[in-house]
């Protein structure tokens, strides 16, 4: 280890840390991804069916313990003790990568379905094994692609089941979680920007260009197009930067 | 170096795997014993290729990487038990036999270890035989355990139990799908069940248990009988019985939905709606024969309607329209529906309905007798022509009262009538119904007689300027006494509509306090005998809709016809691409800005999508 330069030891130590795993695994699956964090997990975790040694009973027993008394469903009360069980905040960031998992369809609330695929794919059946795929999960916000699958899922679990666009007071809210994460420097003048001047729902389009946007346009906006295929939203918002003397 | 490594490592996973497979063959006669020994097995060969890997990674990632014929350890591992298991059938086909007895318990009601079942079908999944192996003799199975028992359910229970335990099954089989069966079984697996509890049976449930609960209010049973049909395809059912007429059809969906929520006025005011149409004269191209198996067809919905007393007054109120104003297509066809309907609820329903034919031909028979009386022949002046229909309060509908003051010469008229009418029916009230009469009057233009066929509201108020040359809104409502809002109707009617028999000043749409009408004198029209509209109102309203409005929509109608048209052709365009075709195929002024509004409308209507690499590239959806 001591051969190992500073980053290259870091790492080690995060990957340990992450999944548990010894010293000299940790050393090969970085060797063998390049010193990607990233694709060390990924190798580390996609072995296929590892996934499914869950014990079904078990994931009954936790399942009952958060349903909700008269709905065969997990509600509120239930996610909040959930929360508690694994010693997260219900606001952190990594609930929501919890419900991408389950494929949840709405928030606040989980299906027995739901719940048994979420926790199935996490190749977890307790309590602790819950806890322990935590980190992993934070760490899968910090890959790329995942983030995106993560942002654009966001979109339909956060808004109202029967609309087709998502509330703009909800938007602001998920925005402000997931940017957080992901930094973005604009976030808050786009969040301005919808207050002052759009006040209607936002579309499935123009969640997900935003992103797009906050990845591939830099903050000076040197290099983008108004001619492009941008959503008008964000024109105007390019728009409403320059008329406020922002660049 | 690295093949020759991997060629060793697959001798000796061959042999240990070939091995364990065989000591399988003959063991133990319990099928849940075996199982057991399979999932060891399996979970064996999962642990040990993990751990061989682990130890080969570097060899996963670099030799197998740079050969690409050559399978990663896993896959391999996977692909020689594979391999051998086919070479042992009779385990596979044991394995199989026992999870389908597994299932069956299941079913009837035993406890099964679930967690036995969910990784040995991962482990058909994984093998890449699930839909083979195991899928398709469990398909039909169940296709057979569901026969029997629905079967034998329908027989011993009555029809709100025997969909509740429907209901039950089918949620107990979804879970199967998130407990132990893969994913992909979820489809044929509900439409298997659902074929042999529901639609095989949905002529007798409906027999036996419809009609019961319909009249005992059994909301929830109706429910769920409701929404257990429409998954299994109400649409098969409702295509045989009301294939042509597609209006129909949505008008049925519509009213179903509405009727199983209860909804209490709906599906009645459709239904008469309906009728009323295919009643009126005007419907070209369709037979005697089918307007009487239209008719059927509406029965056969009209039975499960429960408030038919607002189907009546619907009824009623389209009929009497359609009698007044002569607008039945066939009378007769008329009749065929009231006897239906007196076949279907008795007499006392349809009493009402069929005294207000009985007026309709009593008034024929007044009338020619009226004809023929002293007191028309008498005192009636020649050149007038007069017919009236006479109504039995009660079978029609109640028309709101309308004061009016008729010009003498029509209350005398009136008077004419109404003693005849008295010398042959004593005893009996009339009263008019102003508002319903209609006359012809004969006019004399500067350029040339015409007739016109006007309601007797504007007959009144243009005999009025017989007398006189002009006058004002207030004269006019004081001669006639017509209602306020009533009045206006009228003489926008006749001032302002396209037929201008009177002109009005100042010019303009509305009818002001201190506006005055004279007699049109430069008055022209193409024919002799002219409909003056009475409901012109609602047309002058509708024609005040801001016009630059309407092009601006109608633009925008076109714009998107466009976008979709290029795309439709073109599949897959660049946002570049598509502005430029745009601005050359549309003939108008319009901003990019729009354009992109009307494109991401589309997007959101889902005709176009983003490509999923380059966001600046926009593919048709078909």
């Amino acid at each position: 280890m001591h051969k190992l330069g500073r980053g290259h030891r870091d790492k080690v130590q995060q990957f340990m840390t992450i999944t548990g795993a010894s010293e000299k695994l940790a050393l090969q699956a970085l060797k063998a991804s390049d010193w990607h964090l990233e694709g060390a997990f990924d190798f580390f975790y996609s072995q296929p069916h590892i996934k499914s040694y869950t014990d079904i009973t078990r994931l009954e027993e936790l399942y009952n313990r958060y349903k909700d008394p008269y709905t065969d469903m997990i509600l509120v009360d239930g996610i909040t003790l959930l929360c508690n069980d694994l010693q997260v905040d219900p606001q952190d960031i990594v609930m929501l990568v919890v419900s991408w998992h389950m494929k949840a369809s709405t928030m606040c609330e989980y299906s027995k379905e739901e719940f048994f695929i979420g926790l199935q794919a996490l190749g977890v059946d307790s309590l602790e094994k819950f806890r322990e795929r935590i980190p992993f999960m934070r760490s899968e916000l910090r890959d790329e692609q995942k983030f995106r699958e993560i942002y654009n899922f966001a979109f339909g679990w956060a808004k109202e089941k029967s609309q087709k666009s998502l509330a703009l007071d909800t938007a602001i809210g998920m925005w402000q979680l997931l940017f957080a994460e992901k930094q973005w420097p604009l976030v808050d003048h786009w969040c301005q920007f919808l207050q002052a001047r759009h006040n209607k729902a936002i579309s499935r389009d123009t969640w997900s260009q935003l992103l797009e946007f906050a990845r591939t346009i830099d903050p000076a906006l040197s290099n983008y197009d108004a001619e492009g295929a941008w959503p008008y939203l964000i024109d105007e918002f390019v728009e409403y930067l320059k008329e406020n003397g922002i660049f | 170096m690295g093949g020759s490594l991997y060629q060793r490592i697959e001798k000796e996973c061959e042999e240990h795997i070939s091995a364990a497979l065989r000591s399988l063959v003959g063991q133990s006669p319990d099928l849940v014993v075996f199982l057991s020994l399979v999932e060891k097995c399996w979970q064996d060969l999962c642990d040990q290729m993990l751990m061989i890997r682990g130890i080969a990674l570097f060899l996963d990632r670099t030799y197998v990487k740079q050969n690409s014929n050559v399978r990663s350890l896993w896959d391999m591992g996977l692909q020689l038990f594979r391999k051998h298991l086919s070479l042992a059938p009779e385990v596979e086909h044991k394995t199989v036999t026992g999870l389908l007895r597994m299932i069956e318990s299941e079913r009837l009601g035993e406890a099964v270890d679930r967690t036995l079942l969910n990784h040995l079908l991962k482990m058909f999944t994984a093998l890449g035989i699930y839909s083979e192996s195991f899928e398709k003799p469990f398909l039909e199975c169940t296709s057979e355990f569901y026969a029997a028992e629905g079967m034998k359910y329908m027989q011993q229970s009555d029809v709100p139990d025997y969909l509740k335990h429907v209901e039950m099954r089918l949620h107990e089989e979804n879970e199967r799908c998130f407990l132990y069966l893969d994913a992909i079984t979820r489809k044929p697996l509900i439409a298997t069940a659902e074929r042999q509890l529901l639609e095989s049976h949905i002529p007798a449930i409906l027999d036996k248990g419809f009609m019961t609960l319909m009249d005992g209010h059994r909301i929830e049973d109706l429910q769920r009988m409701y929404s257990l049909f429409s998954r299994a395809s109400l649409d098969s059912v409702l295509e045989e019985s009301f294939s042509k007429n597609e209006a129909f059809c949505n008008t049925i969906k519509d009213s179903f939905e509405h009727l199983i929520n209860l909804r209490q006025n709906r599906p009645a005011e459709l239904i008469a709606k309906f009728l009323d149409e295919k009643l009126r004269a005007g419907n070209k191209g369709i037979s005697e024969e089918e307007l009487e198996g239209t008719l059927d067809k509406v029965l056969v919905l009209f039975r499960f309607i429960q408030g038919k007393d607002v189907f009546e007054a619907f009824y009623k109120k389209d009929l009497a329209k359609r009698l007044l104003l002569g607008k039945s297509a066939s009378i007769d066809a008329e009749k065929s529906m009231i006897s239906k309907l007196k076949t279907e609820c008795g007499s006392q329903f349809t009493n009402k309905l069929e005294g207000m034919f009985k007026d309709i031909e009593l008034s024929k028979e007044i009338n020619e007798s009226f004809k023929q009386s002293s007191q028309a022949r008498m005192k009636l002046p020649s050149g007038i022509e007069m017919s009236v229909h006479v109504l039995t309060t009660g079978y029609w509908p109640t028309y709101p009262p309308m004061d009016v003051r008729l010009p003498h010469e029509l209350n005398v008229y009136q008077d004419i009538f109404k003693e005849f009418y008295l010398s042959k029916y004593s005893g009996r009230r009339l009263m008019w119904q102003n508002s319903l009469g209609h006359c012809v009057l004969k006019a004399d233009f500067p350029k040339g007689k015409k007739e016109l066929a006007v309601s007797l509201f504007q007959t009144v108020v243009l005999m009025l300027f017989n007398d006189a040359q002009k006058l004002s809104f207030l004269d006019i409502k004081d001669s006639t006494g017509i209602e306020d809002k009533e009045l206006r109707r009228t003489l926008q009617s006749l001032a302002c509509g396209k037929v201008r028999v009177l002109q009005k000043f100042p010019k303009g749409r509305d009818v002001e306090d201190d506006d005055s009408f004279i007699f049109n004198e430069g008055f022209t029209a193409p024919l002799y005998r002219i409909k003056v509209n009475a409901i012109q109102m609602k047309e002058t309203v509708e024609e005040n809709t801001s016009t630059t409005e309407r092009v601006f929509q109608d633009r925008q109608y076109q714009v998107d016809a466009a976008i979709v048209r290029i795309m439709k052709t073109r599949k897959v365009l660049s946002h570049t691409l598509l502005i430029t075709e745009l601005f050359q195929q549309l003939k108008f002024p319009i901003k990019p800005a729009d354009l992109k509004k009307r494109i991401e409308s589309l997007i959101d209507r889902e005709y176009l999508e983003r490509d999923k690499n380059n966001p600046q590239i926009y593919n048709y959806l078909a």
